[in-house]
């Protein structure tokens, strides 16, 4: 039998890119980012460590994680969509020498696009597009059942085709 | 652009968590992860402790941090990140003068007090692996770790003796043998760090070799004592306690190898397992040795199957440590290093094997460099140690070891 802490940390290494990837396409701040990354894999241990039983770590780290953004999102005020991204060099690809010059252009324009959206589009569009679960999953996590996330998955489609073709 | 470009996923991942970074980040965690649970076990010795419950709580060998943790509880922010401190490091003072210090007040008898100054001579190898690793085992860091290494291990064959002559031979025995076992363990480990080759590391080397020799020397001077010694209902209790501690940690060693299988190679994880089969087999012997009322060799035997299991879990777990610095790195190094078989007598090597090259084993990044470095060390027979390294961005290494006792 495998002890928690364990299981716990191969979680870590398992998921915390990706957690971070989710945060970062919520906030578009690199350090930011990160400390929504660690405090998610804290507050998750914590439960844990309290006795709680987990059946699905993945969900319960991007429920952990979505909270938090909602969190820090009542705290911020909105940045203006230039300054963020002009000023901040984490935007920029970490690895360019992998990345042909149209990704770049094309991961500059999703941010531009998610920026204007509001926040649970962002989120829904992000758990979809680009952490890849699927609506039972993020029903899951947000709380939702799977129809409902299908529905809200295509209403955030229009929402982002208002934005793109005004 | 369409409405969601069909490999945004693709496109999103240029957004990376540098390797680095999260491994610096997964030290934090870990390290949050033991202060939290030392804040629990604080809260829980609350309800106990206005008795004397606490005494005997102290008297039991304990890890550093734990008592840290409960003599400091939650101001003990500086003490807690000194823990990881090596040599050079603004708080390594605070590791070795204040917590180590702290946590010998708090060992009340003379066994924990013996298991602290082996503990103590073990953080020494453990820093000296760190610095190797990193390529700073120099000739200040290693003459440090030296003398305090030379300190800590006398202190720690002085206070066998104590125990010895204080009437607990058992006690004694029990903690020579640990202590042996990990000396031994660590040996190993450096000599794989080629930490013990160049002329700097000569002096920590030696001094090691010197400390195995006493110790085992100590170690088979008390068994021949327990031994021939009586045979009573005593003695008999301590020889089964003693097994079943022996089950405990063969089979706590067991599920650890299992857990880190993954990132070993076959070869190495078939030599461990080989380890663990015979400490098994130690156990039935000395579980015939109590069915013939021989107690005190059976007693004997279980701390032999001990001195197996711990060689095996202390390997494994700098494996550990090692791969996840190794790992992070990547595979930028082609280097071949040989060990002039520096390692004592006491560590036997069966034949070599080839060298297996791993492969870079993670499977969804179409970016991942694939560059295999490969580490031979080649000794004199003594300690052959064979390392395998898959570099790139997300591979996972290998170490290979190979130790017979």
């Amino acid at each position: 039998m495998r002890l928690p802490k364990d299981v716990f940390l191969e979680a870590y290494e398992m998921h915390a890119e990706a957690i971070y990837r989710h945060c970062f396409f919520r906030v578009f701040r690199k350090e930011l980012a990160e400390e929504l990354m660690q405090e998610t894999f804290m507050k998750t241990w914590n439960y844990i460590a309290s006795g709680e039983k987990i059946d699905n770590i993945r969900a319960f780290l991007y429920k952990v994680a979505t909270n938090l953004i909602i969190d820090d999102s009542r705290k911020r005020k909105e940045e203006s969509l230039e300054k963020l991204v002009e000023a901040n060099p984490a935007l920029e690809p970490v690895s360019t020498d992998h990345l042909k010059t149209e990704h770049d252009l094309a991961l500059k324009e999703v941010i531009a696009t998610f920026k204007v959206l509001d926040a649970e589009t962002q989120s829904i569009l992000t758990l979809r597009y680009i952490d890849d679960l699927d609506p039972k999953e993020i029903g899951e996590i947000l709380g939702l059942t799977a129809n409902n996330v299908s529905v809200k998955i295509n209403r955030a489609l229009s929402e982002v085709k208002k934005h793109i073709q005004p | 652009m369409t409405i969601i470009p069909e490999n945004l996923k693709d496109i999103a991942k240029a957004i990376k968590l540098d390797s680095e970074r999260k491994k610096k980040f997964g030290l934090s965690l870990r390290r949050f992860m033991e202060a939290s649970e030392a804040v629990r076990v604080r809260q829980g010795i609350r309800q106990i402790s206005q008795s004397n419950s606490l005494l005997t709580f102290f008297s039991y060998p304990m890890s550093i941090f734990l008592i840290l943790a409960l003599v400091l509880g939650a101001g003990g922010g500086t003490s807690f990140a000194a823990e990881q401190a090596l040599p050079g490091d603004l708080l390594y003072t605070v590791k070795v003068d204040i917590n180590e210090k702290v946590a010998a007040v708090f060992s009340f008898n003379a066994e924990a007090k013996a298991q602290l100054e082996a503990r103590l001579a073990e953080r020494r190898l453990e820093e000296a692996s760190k610095l190797a690793l990193e390529n700073k085992l120099d000739a200040n860091a290693q003459s440090e770790l030296s003398a305090r290494f030379t300190a800590h291990s006398q202190a720690t064959k002085s206070k066998i003796k104590n125990l010895e002559s204080s009437g607990d031979i058992r006690g004694a025995a029990n903690v020579s043998s640990e202590f042996e076992a990990s000396l031994r363990a660590h040996q190993a480990i450096l000599a794989r760090l080629n930490a013990t080759t160049s002329d700097d590391a000569r002096e920590l080397s030696d001094d090691l070799s010197d400390a195995i020799s006493s110790t085992t020397q100590l170690r088979v001077d008390l068994e021949d004592k327990i031994s021939v010694g009586e045979n009573s209902p005593e003695v008999k209790t301590a020889a089964e306690g003693r097994l079943g501690a022996a089950v405990n940690i063969i089979a706590s060693a067991r599920n650890y190898l299992q857990n880190k299988k993954s990132q070993l190679s076959a070869s190495s994880t078939a030599q461990a397992e080989g380890e663990l089969t015979v400490a098994d087999q130690l156990v039935v012997d000395g579980q015939a040795k109590v069915q013939a009322g021989a107690y005190g060799d059976a007693f004997n035997l279980a701390n032999a199957a001990i001195r197996k299991a711990q060689g095996v879990r202390v390997i494994i777990q700098a494996q550990d440590n090692l791969n996840l610095e190794i790992r992070f790195r990547g595979g930028d190094n082609q280097n071949e290093v040989r060990n002039n078989g520096s390692a004592s007598s006491s560590i036997d090597v069966g034949n070599r094997g080839e060298n297996e090259k791993r492969n870079a084993t993670s499977s969804n990044s179409d970016d991942s460099k694939k560059s295999g470095a490969e580490i031979k060390v080649e000794g004199g027979g003594k300690s052959d140690l064979d390392v395998d390294e898959g570099g790139g961005v997300n591979a996972s290494g290998s170490i290979k070891i190979k130790l017979g006792l």
